[in-house]
Order: C-alpha cells, then sequence, then structure tokens
C-alpha cells in the first residue's frame, strides 16, 4: 500500500470523526457516551469510504491498493508450520508418557513431517523472494516451484 | 437518523451482494485484483454496519423517538447502561447486531486468514457475504431497526422489558450472537475446501481458533442465561429446558463434536468427512436456533414475537442442507480418510462415539423441544414435554458422554493397550467410587446423580494424574522441579491440557446439575416475627418495605436466616413494579451462596402493609459448581486458545529435508 494510501486510510475517518465532535459541541453540550458514539460513527463512515475507495483502485488497476505482500504469505505458512510442529510434540509427549511406542510415535509423525518439510520449502522460497525485494502476486509461481521440488523429491 | 439508519442497511446489501459477485468472478478467473477488490469490499462491510450499530444506539442515547424501534424498546427514565444494551432487546435491533457481529468476524476471518487460505479466499468470501446478504434482507424487508414512528413523534417512551433490566441478561445475547457467528467461519472455509477440493488439513488449522471462541462464546451466552433465569425468573431453577436455551445448546453439542473430530483429522488424516459435516450441522444448529427464537413459531420466556419469518428460515436450513449433501457427496472420494480405525481402544473410537452421542443429544433436543408445535401441527393435539422428560431422555447420553470425556484422554491414538487402560483408570476410578459411595452414604440416593459424581470425580482423577505423569516426565529432564515441570508441560502443550482443563470444568459444571436432584423447595406464609425450619436454616420474616426511585417502586422483605441457631444472614427478596410496566413486576431474588448449597428466596404474594406475606425457599445443592466450572472451563479455553509463539519443529527439518 502507498504512503498516500495509508495517510488517507487514518486521516479521513480521523477529519470525520474531529467533525462531528465539533458539530455536537456547536449543537450543545453533548454527554461524553454520545459524544464518542457520534466520533466513532463517523470515524467508522469514513473507514468504510476509504476501503471502498481501495477497491475501486484495484479494480482500476491500481495493484498498491491491495495489500498483498510475500512477507504475508511467508508468516502464514510459518504459522502452518508452527501449528504442526505443536502438534508433532503432542506425539512426542505421548512416546514420553509412555502411551505410543517409539515405532507408532514415528509413523503417527511421519505424513506430519511431510507435510512440515514441503511447508519449510515454501517459507525458503519465499524469504528468498522477501529478501530480493519481490512483492506482488508471486503466489502461483511459489506453488510451481514447491510442486515441482516436491515432485522431484518423490 | 432514521434515513442515515436505511442507508447503512442498503449499503450493507450493497456492499454485501458487490462482494459475492467480485468473490465468485475473481475466484472462477482466478484473478487476484477481483478478489482483493470483494476482500477489501469485506472491511468497507464491516465499517458501514459499524456506522449503522453505533447510530442506532446514539437514537438510544439522545432518546431519538421519530424511530419506531427506540420509542418500543427505551425510555429517558432509564439508566444509560440500560439505553445502550436496549439497542439488543427486540427483534429488529438484535438483528442488527447479528449482522453487525458477522459482519465484523467476517472481516477478522478473511483479513486473518488471507495468505494462509488463498486458494478458498474467493470462496469464503462468497460464502460469509451470502449469510450477511441473507440477514441484511431480512432485515430490509422483516425487521428493520431504523423504521420511523407512524405519527406524531411522541416524548416518552415504552421502556424496555422490565425482565431485560440485568446484567447477566444484558450481556447473554450479544455473547451468544458472538458464538453464533463465529461458528459461520468454519462453515465457510469447511465449505469452500469442499468447492476448491482442498480438503487438507489447511483449513481446519484455520477454522480451529473460530471454532474454539465460538463455542467459548455459545457457553458463556448459555452460563450467563443460566445465571439471568436463577437471579431474575425467581423460579428456583437455572435451566428449564427452555427452547430459547435449547436454541442455543444445539449448536454448542456440535461444536463441541467438531473440536474434537478435527483434532483426529489433523493427527490421523481421519474423519475428514465429520469435520465438513459437523462444521455445516453446527452453522445450521446456529439458523435453527435462530428459526425458533424469532419466529414465533415455539412458546418460550424471551423469544420474540411470532411472525412470518420462520418460513423463510425454514427455507434457508433446506437449502443449505441441500447444498452441503450435495457438495459432500460430490467429493466423497476426497474426503475419505488416509487411516482406518486400528483398534476399539483408541482416541479416534472415542471421538467417534462422541461425534454420534454429540449428534444423538443434539437431534434428541431438537425432537422434543418441536415436539408440541410438530404434534399440535399433525395430530391437532399439542404434546406438552416437560422438564422430567427432558431430564429422562437427555441424562443418560450426558452420563455416557461425560464417561466418554473421562477415558478419552486416557487413550492412545491407534491402539491402546487393555493393561494400560487398566493401569491408568486404577486410582481415578477408586477416588470416583470413594466420592459416590460417601454422598451415597451421606444420604445421596439418586443412582443418576452418584453416576455423574462418580464419572466427574474419575474425570478430574485422571486429568490430575495426566499432569503429574507430564509433570515427572519433565523432571525427570532434570533443571526442574515437579511444579516447574508441570508449567512448563502447559505451557508447551497447552491445547492438549488447556483442553484436559475444559474438561475439568464440564465435570464440575456436570457434578453441579446432579445437585439437583436433591433440590429441597418449599412454600412458605409468613406474619413478621414468625419462624419456619427449611432444611438446616431457620427463617425468621421481619417485615416489608417500600421504596421508590425514578424508574421503578421497590417492594422488599426482609427475613434473618439462622445456621445452628446463629444468624448467618439477612435476605431481602424483593418484587420490583416498573412505571411503565406496572402489570409487569419483576421477582428479585435474595440468595445465599455456600460451597454447599445455595439458600435462595424469592418473594410471592404479600398482603397491604406485609402482614402476611408468602415465600418460595429453595435449597440448592452443589449449585456454585456450576458457576466455578464454567470459571475452570474459562481457564482451559484460554490456555488452549491464545496464540502462543512461532516455533519450529524439533528434528523435524533435519530428518525431512531430502
Amino acid at each position: 500500500m502507498t504512503r498516500p494510501l495509508k495517510l488517507l486510510g487514518i486521516g479521513v475517518p480521523l477529519m470525520l470523526a474531529i467533525g462531528t465532535v465539533a458539530y455536537e459541541f456547536v449543537k450543545g453540550a453533548p454527554h461524553l457516551v454520545t459524544l464518542a458514539v457520534a466520533a466513532s460513527a463517523a470515524a467508522c463512515l469514513g473507514l468504510s469510504v476509504v476501503f471502498l475507495l481501495r477497491s475501486m483502485l484495484l479494480l482500476s488497476g491500481d495493484d498498491s491498493a491491495s495489500g498483498s505482500s510475500v512477507g504475508r504469505r511467508r508468516r502464514a505458512v510459518e504459522a502452518d508450520i508452527s501449528a504442526l510442529a505443536r502438534t508433532l510434540e503432542g506425539i512426542e509427549l505421548d512416546q514420553g508418557i509412555g502411551r505410543v511406542s517409539s515405532s507408532e510415535a514415528a509413523e503417527l509423525a511421519a505424513p506430519l513431517r511431510d507435510r512440515v518439510a514441503i511447508l519449510e520449502r515454501e517459507a525458503e522460497l519465499l524469504r528468498g523472494l522477501e529478501l530480493e525485494g519481490v512483492d506482488g502476486e508471486i503466489e502461483a509461481e511459489v506453488r510451481e516451484r514447491v510442486a515441482a521440488r516436491a515432485e522431484g523429491d518423490s | 437518523l432514521a434515513a442515515l439508519g436505511n442507508a447503512t442497511i442498503i449499503l450493507v446489501l450493497l456492499l454485501s451482494s458487490w462482494a459475492t459477485a467480485l468473490a465468485i468472478v475473481g475466484g472462477r478467473r482466478g484473478s487476484q485484483r477481483l478478489v482483493g477488490a470483494a476482500e477489501l469490499l469485506v472491511h468497507s462491510l464491516a465499517a458501514i454496519t459499524s456506522v449503522a450499530m453505533l447510530v442506532l444506539i446514539y437514537g438510544m442515547l439522545v432518546s431519538d423517538y421519530s424511530m419506531s424501534y427506540v420509542h418500543s424498546h427505551s425510555e429517558r427514565a432509564m439508566p444509560m447502561f440500560y439505553r445502550v444494551t436496549a439497542v439488543w432487546a427486540g427483534m429488529e435491533g438484535s438483528m442488527l447486531t447479528w449482522v453487525w457481529s458477522l459482519a465484523l468476524v467476517s472481516s477478522l476471518a478473511v483479513a486473518a486468514n488471507r495468505e494462509r487460505l488463498r486458494v478458498m479466499l474467493p470462496q469464503v468470501i462468497a460464502l460469509l457475504m451470502s449469510v450477511v446478504m441473507f440477514f441484511g434482507v431480512l432485515m430490509l424487508l422483516h425487521s428493520n431497526p431504523f423504521l420511523p414512528f407512524l405519527g406524531a413523534t411522541p416524548m416518552t417512551g415504552k421502556g424496555l422489558n422490565p425482565l431485560l433490566q440485568n446484567p447477566y441478561m444484558v450481556t447473554h445475547p450479544p455473547t451468544l450472537y458472538l458464538g453464533f457467528v463465529g461458528l459461520t467461519v468454519p462453515f465457510a472455509f469447511g465449505f469452500a475446501a469442499l468447492l476448491t477440493k482442498q480438503t487438507d488439513d489447511a483449513w481446519i488449522r484455520a477454522a480451529r481458533p473460530w471454532a474454539l471462541w465460538a463455542w467459548y462464546f455459545l457457553s458463556l451466552g448459555l452460563v450467563l442465561g443460566m445465571l439471568w433465569a436463577y437471579e431474575e425468573l425467581g423460579w428456583g431453577g437455572y435451566w428449564g429446558w427452555d427452547p430459547v436455551e435449547n436454541a442455543a445448546l444445539m449448536p454448542w453439542l456440535v461444536a463441541t463434536g467438531f473440536l474434537h473430530s478435527i483434532i483426529v483429522q489433523e493427527r490421523r488424516q481421519m474423519f475428514r468427512g465429520w469435520s465438513v459435516v459437523l462444521a455445516l450441522l453446527a452453522f445450521v444448529a446456529t439458523i435453527v436456533g435462530t428459526f425458533m427464537t424469532r419466529s414465533g413459531f415455539i412458546d418460550s420466556v424471551h423469544a420474540f414475537a411470532r411472525s412470518s419469518i420462520g418460513y423463510v428460515f425454514l427455507v434457508y436450513i433446506a437449502l443449505l442442507l441441500l447444498a452441503g449433501t450435495v457438495l459432500i457427496v460430490a467429493n466423497w472420494r476426497l474426503l475419505k480418510a488416509d487411516n482406518e480405525i486400528d483398534g476399539l481402544l483408541s482416541r479416534e473410537s472415542v471421538v467417534l462415539v462422541n461425534n454420534w452421542l454429540l449428534l444423538a443429544m443434539t437431534l434428541l433436543v431438537l425432537v422434543l423441544t418441536i415436539l408440541p408445535n410438530l404434534s399440535e401441527l399433525f395430530l391437532g393435539e399439542k404434546i406438552n414435554i416437560s422438564v422430567k422428560e427432558f431430564r429422562r431422555w437427555v441424562t443418560p447420553l450426558g452420563l455416557l458422554l461425560l464417561l466418554f470425556t473421562a477415558v478419552g484422554p486416557l487413550l492412545a491414538f491407534r491402539r491402546t493397550r487393555t493393561e494400560s487402560l487398566r493401569r491408568q483408570l486404577l486410582w481415578p476410578a477408586l477416588i470416583g467410587l470413594v466420592v459416590a459411595g460417601g454422598a451415597g452414604a451421606i444420604g445421596g440416593r439418586d443412582p443418576q446423580a452418584l453416576l455423574a459424581w462418580f464419572l466427574a470425580t474419575l474425570l478430574c482423577a485422571a486429568v490430575v494424574q495426566e499432569l503429574g505423569r507430564a509433570a515427572l516426565l519433565r523432571m525427570r529432564g532434570g533443571e526442574v522441579g515437579f511444579i516447574g515441570g508441570l508449567i512448563d508441560q502447559i505451557a508447551d502443550n497447552r491445547r492438549r491440557y488447556g483442553g484436559y482443563i475444559v474438561h475439568v470444568g464440564v465435570a464440575l459444571m456436570c457434578a453441579g446439575f446432579a445437585g439437583d436432584a436433591f433440590k429441597h423447595k418449599q412454600d412458605v406464609l409468613l406474619t413478621p416475627g414468625q419462624r419456619v425450619k427449611v432444611g438446616d436454616y431457620e427463617l425468621r420474616y421481619d417485615g416489608i418495605r417500600v421504596t421508590r426511585d425514578p424508574q421503578k417502586t421497590m417492594v422488599t422483605a426482609s427475613l434473618t436466616a439462622y445456621h445452628d441457631k446463629k444468624p448467618v444472614a439477612v435476605m431481602q427478596p424483593a418484587r420490583w413494579f416498573f412505571a411503565t410496566r406496572p402489570n409487569e413486576p419483576t421477582s428479585e431474588v435474595s440468595i445465599r451462596r455456600s460451597m454447599r448449597e445455595d439458600l435462595f428466596i424469592a418473594l410471592g404474594r404479600y398482603s397491604e402493609g406485609g402482614k402476611h406475606a408468602g415465600f418460595m425457599v429453595v435449597l440448592n445443592p452443589l449449585v456454585n459448581l456450576v458457576w466455578i466450572g464454567f470459571l475452570v472451563m474459562t481457564l482451559g479455553t484460554l490456555i488452549a486458545g491464545i496464540p502462543v509463539r512461532k516455533r519450529k519443529p524439533r528434528r523435524a527439518s533435519a530428518e525431512a529435508k531430502p
């Protein structure tokens, strides 16, 4: 997202809220809660307009309004890895307290470890792209490269 | 204000339909641009519904009676707190609250999963927005809170139903709505997974936090409703199998099944079909509940008025079930499990049995709830189902569920050796027997209550044993003591031990429910100074006083409670008469709480000056275990549900890399 868009996202709701507060004071001394509710409504209205505007910009071909980034995708993949890591630790705990044997634990963990491996490769690629400063619609490319590697491995 | 409110409702419809269309077209064309635009519209929609909500709140605060809804549900003399919360007191306002919370939850769900579920994001947006659209259309055509008052604007409002002027009732609806709308997210993710044929575990990992918190908010809503019934309705109980209570219980039961089912899917790549079906059914159950509350189809103490809206809900439910069935059948091969159940004594088996039990219980509650209406419709005769009937049918299923909740965590995935299970069950079962036996020895004669106490104790002891074993394991690793080991294990395995703590909460609540079998209820008529014996208590009636505030007249009785001949409490049950609704007095009960039992007194009829006063006195054994159990459940949910720092799998990367 570009700097002017970010500024617009904060500025419009803020201006509307301030305007509403001023209007309420002109009307008469308002109760603090009433004032807060009115200002929040105005700010929400501003926020809604800003999102609508960004949506229009995106439809008209301005990709800077999308807010999509390689960093976000990488963080999402890492969150998935983290969730799988917790499940794997659960299996290790079961093994530790003797609820499952080591062979059973290995068997239970195998598909999860495979999935982690695929996700780690994806995260690695994304980290590389991030370092190179590549941004935008890279989803398809990353997926293709991960799929090709996974195929090669198998 | 009304015009602004109406404009926001029209915008809600426009934005939701626009977002749906963009998401569908974007998904079909594979256009990130269109999907991105749809995503931004979801956020815009959340903001505009917030405007609608705030406009209505503002109308309540400034007592703008030009809006019919404000006139019907508020008045100037009401405290500001109740004027704000009157927003969701009626059908129209509650519909707006629903749409608002759904729009906010949709916005958060889309923002949190835009990268994680990139492939299915268009379908997720389309599904969420279509639900908003459905409720938006209903709101515009049937339940519009911004309709103007016809005729000259009145100077005063009708005020809020006095029964609803209670802190529990104020918080009960929004928490339930959060639970209901929260369950829309797993439904949307599950359906999107089917539509995009991405039925692996990605969608369940994304759906889990939403399902967990939705489940928690449903639990909270149910408990707040119970507390309200206990303290406000004045009949001495907290759960009367009222249709509206049941309407919230049904999605809770299905969501419980979903939360357990996804654990098995994640661990064993099984139950894919179960997870999708339960996500769908949990959502359908919320719509069924909404239908029951809003159609006027059923009689309830807190259902909204009878209306034609019910048919729309019925059609929507039928469409959802039809679409769900078609999608599931079409994707049946994708939903097949990678593994099979290896042994009867395994975690998978118990979760499977639990799923069936939870579904059976949901169906049973539904059938018993609507049976009076169905019998009237088809047989011409209303068959009423009493609380006793409900208990007769539901309690055995509940006890079976409690048994499996106790045993399930002791079982391993795949298979468990009988010897291992016997060893793990030995001490918990012995402790359970001692507790249940002790209760029997001191006079507990109800077999179902004794069984419930046995199972609840077994469950708690088994969890304590599990925690102890985990702490010892960490202790053996050196560096930490028992307590340190325990804390470390809980911190490292939050989902597991958070879940076990939730189980303990459920067990405590069940033990509290079982106490109801020993409830003692007595109606007494007293004159000032007269004493009466109720259980271990002796009560002395001291008189009645009448006080007033700008809103109401309060008639308060005073009684002194004695235990072992010592005064232990001054009880002050009252009846409040609100100026706007003088014929609907509320009962303000007086409760003396203790771990063993509650002494509960409600003021009944009384003569002028209080020369005679009637009271309903109830001794409620173990009722506080229900509330304590819920607090334990909250702790468990917090442990299991609060996001933890990211971590890397130990050894996994090294082993898995080529």
